[in-house]
């Protein structure tokens, strides 16, 4: 209950100071490239890694991205650049 | 990330590949620990990434925890490089001499072109060239453009102007080759005077004279006139009409030039007294941007001088220029002067007034000067110089353009 309610004054202090939410909320931040390119920052981590499918750990679950010739561009901590065909983004729980 | 890959291409880094059942708990963890990694690639049974040179080692570590296998693909980057070269003693070898003969040999002029000669043939300008101290072979350095393009242009009259310039090993001549006409010599003409004169001598060598020694002549007035009387009578019905021919002839009259000064016998000398005060102005596409200095001068006679200074005009236009301006305190002496010293004073003034005009040709006969004015306070000197020079100049009868003939 009491990580609701801190969750819910992050959330308006981070609307009334027009702070970025990401960082407020640690969130992950995800840019999209046209289906060429994923980064996600603040991620946790990497649960599995095939050409098909990456699934990354986050705060708020995990992340499946799926697609064709997947390869990770660059990892590094807590920012992860996917490249190849993506075409599905999805959370799992 | 380019940033990051040109950092590790400068610092080493490695192709390895991953194998194992926990492969992306070893990448977990080596991104926990800090270790950046990049270009992963996924295969079948393995996971081929590039790492750094330096974190190499902790991944090992982090590998025998984990179960995971590495295995080095590929070692890139500046590093391995050099150890390659530092192998390969003669390839390096080869390379800097490669360089250095590249530089020797393009230090040195092997062709040499001439441009825009119509007349004059290239081959002929080229040893001409060769003659005048650029020839092929020469070292670059050793050239000295200008005296090379002024020999050229002494030694062949034909050539109005000469430019050389150095394009890689080639140097260029550039010629321009003298295409105006010859001097218009014919026509008949006149020949008149061209100032006020006593005419001492007349010779005649094409025309017929119109004065005679003794005259005296005013600027314009005719001298010889360009006609040939026909020296031939069939008879005495035969009109003679007198052809019109160019005349040519000098006539050499006395030309006076005259000066005048004056003096006066009480002279007053400024001298500095050595105090000053300086104002500079910024000036800034001409106007006045910053003054600094004293404004008010604080004298009461003073000689203002102004210096103009602006940044290094040969490397950029700058539109910025500094101008100082700085006032000379000075007191005035009164001196008084004899009668003698006021009158040489007032001739030297007279004197150089008169040998202003006179021309560079003429030979002087005679200097005279007579005290014109001489009052108690005021001595004035006219300064007459007497020359003997040729006065005639050449006219086109049809009108044209006077030349001085002779």
């Amino acid at each position: 209950m009491g990580e609701k309610k801190s969750s819910k004054w992050r959330h308006s202090l981070a609307e009334m100071l027009e702070l970025p939410q990401e960082i407020i909320l640690n969130l992950p931040r995800i840019t999209l490239i046209g289906n060429l390119q994923c980064y996600i920052e603040n991620h946790h981590g990497i649960i599995e890694y095939t050409t098909e499918r990456i699934r990354l750990a986050l705060n708020l679950g995990e992340l499946i991205v799926s697609g064709k010739d997947l390869t990770i561009r660059y990892l590094a901590n807590e920012e992860i650049a996917i490249a190849g065909t993506i075409e599905k983004l999805q959370y799992g729980s | 990330m380019f940033i990051l890959k040109l950092q590790a291409f400068f610092t080493g880094y490695l192709v390895i590949a991953v194998k194992g059942k926990n492969t992306e708990k070893l990448i977990n963890l080596a991104m926990h620990d800090g270790i950046p990694l990049w270009d992963l690639q996924k295969d079948t049974d393995k996971i081929v990434l590039k790492i750094d040179l330096d974190s190499f080692y902790t991944l090992r570590r982090l590998a025998s925890r984990t179960g995971c296998r590495l295995r080095i693909l590929h070692k890139g980057g500046f590093p391995f490089l050099y150890h390659r070269f530092t192998r390969r003693r003669g390839l390096v070898l080869g390379l800097c001499f490669f360089i250095f003969a590249l530089y020797c040999l393009s230090s040195f002029i092997l062709f040499v072109s001439v441009e825009g000669n119509e007349v004059l043939q290239a081959e002929y300008i080229r040893h001409l060239a060769a003659e005048c101290g650029a020839y092929p072979g020469m070292l670059k350095q050793r050239l000295n453009k200008d005296k090379v393009a002024n020999m050229m242009l002494l030694a062949e009259p034909q050539l109005e102007w000469v430019g050389l310039h150095v394009q890689g090993t080639r140097l260029i001549i550039e010629v321009v080759e003298d295409t105006r006409p010859p001097l218009e010599v014919e026509g008949p003409a006149n020949l008149v005077a061209a100032k006020d004169g006593l005419i001492t001598e007349v010779i005649v060598i094409n025309g017929e004279a119109r004065v005679e020694p003794g005259e005296t002549v005013r600027r314009g007035q005719l001298l010889v006139e360009g006609i040939l009387q026909p020296q031939y009578t069939p008879d005495e019905t035969w009109e003679p009409t007198p052809v019109p021919v160019r005349a040519r002839g000098e006539v050499i009259a006395r030309v006076w030039y005259e000066g005048y000064g004056e003096a006066t016998l009480t002279q007053t000398l400024r001298q500095r007294t050595g105090r000053k005060t300086s104002v500079w102005t910024l000036l800034v596409d001409g106007q006045s941007v910053l003054k600094v200095g004293r404004t008010e001068v604080p004298f009461a006679t003073y000689e203002t001088e102004k210096t103009a200074k602006s940044f290094s005009e040969r490397i950029l236009r700058f539109p910025v220029e500094i101008v100082t301006e700085t006032h000379y305190e000075v007191i005035e002496n009164k001196k008084r002067i004899s009668q003698a010293q006021a009158l040489e004073t007032a001739i030297q003034r007279a004197k150089a007034l008169a040998e202003l005009q006179v021309p560079s040709g003429a030979k002087i006969e005679r200097r005279t000067y007579e005290k014109i004015l001489d009052e108690q306070e005021l001595v004035g000197v006219r300064y007459v110089i007497e020359t003997l020079e040729n006065i005639a100049v050449t006219e086109t009868i049809n009108g044209g353009e006077k030349k001085f003939d002779g």
